[in-house]
């Protein structure tokens, strides 16, 4: 733990603290599907217990075991000769991540969403961003609004005004 | 856990959800929920394209080749002259004829003057209303047939099918020829020529046949057009 370059992936287990205080310890071969975490680790400052402010604990577990299951301790020493096994794991791999991610209700849906941004992990973010698309496609505005329980905060006017030269979109 | 407003997603979160949606009418759609998803679709979202059939009908195609009907009943019967910002310019050849803009979303109509004086008359010359005009205002004298008009930086300009381009003053009318020299190989064929403003560029897009396609910058100073 002398000079910088030692103290490069140096500590085994990181700590995160959620927003409301709990720690998770995590390995940093999980952690480093994080950019956030990884440039920490990178930068040596991965000492105590790590806050992150916008994600709370259930989210957090949620996070970690994602990145759990797509984090493979072996993946350099183990060989996957077979085409095969390669395509069956993915597709397992596909209906894991589509079952994690259809079992969040919608709140949970949305504090994923943040806290994948947040902590930087692009599939995580990536697989949620898929699944709003996925409830958005073929509703109407309207339908929309009232799915995620948005105000419209357009002017009486703009609202008036977009009904009618959109009709066909409210339809 | 704190309450949700989805309202709140940040905007790259947001942009990121657009973009996965592979129809532009569902982007169009979520940039009807509130101010903020507007303001970012507006940022992404790719053009539509308006066809029009037999006069009844408008399309709206997106990418996706889906396709929206609007039924535009005033429309029926009339001649769709030219559309521009989104209107249609009709006509309808009755005693006495009607001229409208038709916007053909909002159902919005005006009514135009009369176009009866000139219709037949004035093969190659332009003519301009403001609003509440009673009649239509000419502009002659083109020194061959009209191929195109536009707007360009609040100005009118009208080209003829030799490439000569003439400012059009609504004040007084008159039409001056901005540019006197004949720049242009393209006249030896047979060629349709449009003007076209870009990036604050007054181009003249020139098409042969039904393919080939060349393009000119105008040049002020000198007063050409220059090959792009």
């Amino acid at each position: 733990m002398s000079t910088p370059s030692s103290s490069v992936f140096s500590y085994r287990v990181l700590k995160l603290k959620s927003s409301d205080g709990e720690i998770f310890e995590v390995k940093q071969t999980v952690a480093v599907q994080s950019g956030v975490l990884k440039q920490m680790m990178e930068d040596g400052c991965t000492e105590g217990e790590i806050p992150l402010n916008n994600v709370d604990s259930p989210t957090l577990a949620k996070i970690i075991e994602w990145c759990n299951k797509h984090h493979d301790d072996d993946v350099e020493g183990r060989v996957l000769s077979q085409e095969k096994e390669k395509e069956k794991e993915k597709a397992d791999m596909k209906r894991w991540e589509s079952e994690f991610i259809d079992a969040l209700n919608r709140d949970e849906l949305y504090f994923l969403l943040i806290g994948s941004n947040y902590m930087n992990i692009k599939e995580l973010l990536d697989c949620a961003a898929q699944k709003v698309a996925g409830m958005v496609k073929g509703k109407t505005p309207e339908a929309i609004r009232e799915m995620f329980n948005i105000q419209s905060d357009f002017t009486e006017e703009e609202e008036k005004a977009i009904r009618k030269e959109n009709q066909w979109a409210f339809n | 856990m704190a309450h949700v407003h989805w309202s709140d997603l940040p905007i790259d979160i947001l942009n990121i959800i657009l973009k996965k949606l592979k129809d532009p009418c569902d982007v169009y759609r979520c940039g009807l929920v509130c101010v903020l998803w507007k303001y970012v679709v507006t940022t992404i979202l790719p053009p539509f394209l308006l066809l029009s059939n037999v006069g009844t009908l408008i399309r709206k195609r997106s990418q996706t080749n889906e396709t929206h009907e609007i039924f535009l009943p005033e429309v029926d019967t009339c001649l769709i002259s030219s559309s521009s910002f989104g209107w249609l310019l009709t006509i309808r050849f009755n005693q006495p004829d009607e001229v409208h803009l038709l916007n053909p979303f909002t159902r919005d109509r005006i009514q135009l003057p009369s176009v009866r004086e000139f219709i037949h008359s004035l093969k190659d010359g332009l003519a301009f209303c403001r609003p509440d005009d009673k009649y239509w205002k000419y502009f002659q004298d083109f020194g061959g047939s009209l191929e195109d008009a536009v707007l360009y930086k609040g100005e009118f300009y009208a080209v003829n099918y030799l490439g000569h381009i003439f400012h059009l003053d609504c004040n007084i009318p008159a039409a001056r020829k901005v540019l006197g020299q004949l720049p242009i190989e393209f006249l030896q064929c047979e060629h349709h020529i449009f003007l076209v403003e870009l990036d604050g560029n007054l181009l003249l897009v020139v098409r042969y046949a039904l393919s080939r396609f060349e393009v000119y910058e105008f040049n002020w100073v000198e007063k050409v057009w220059i090959k792009e």
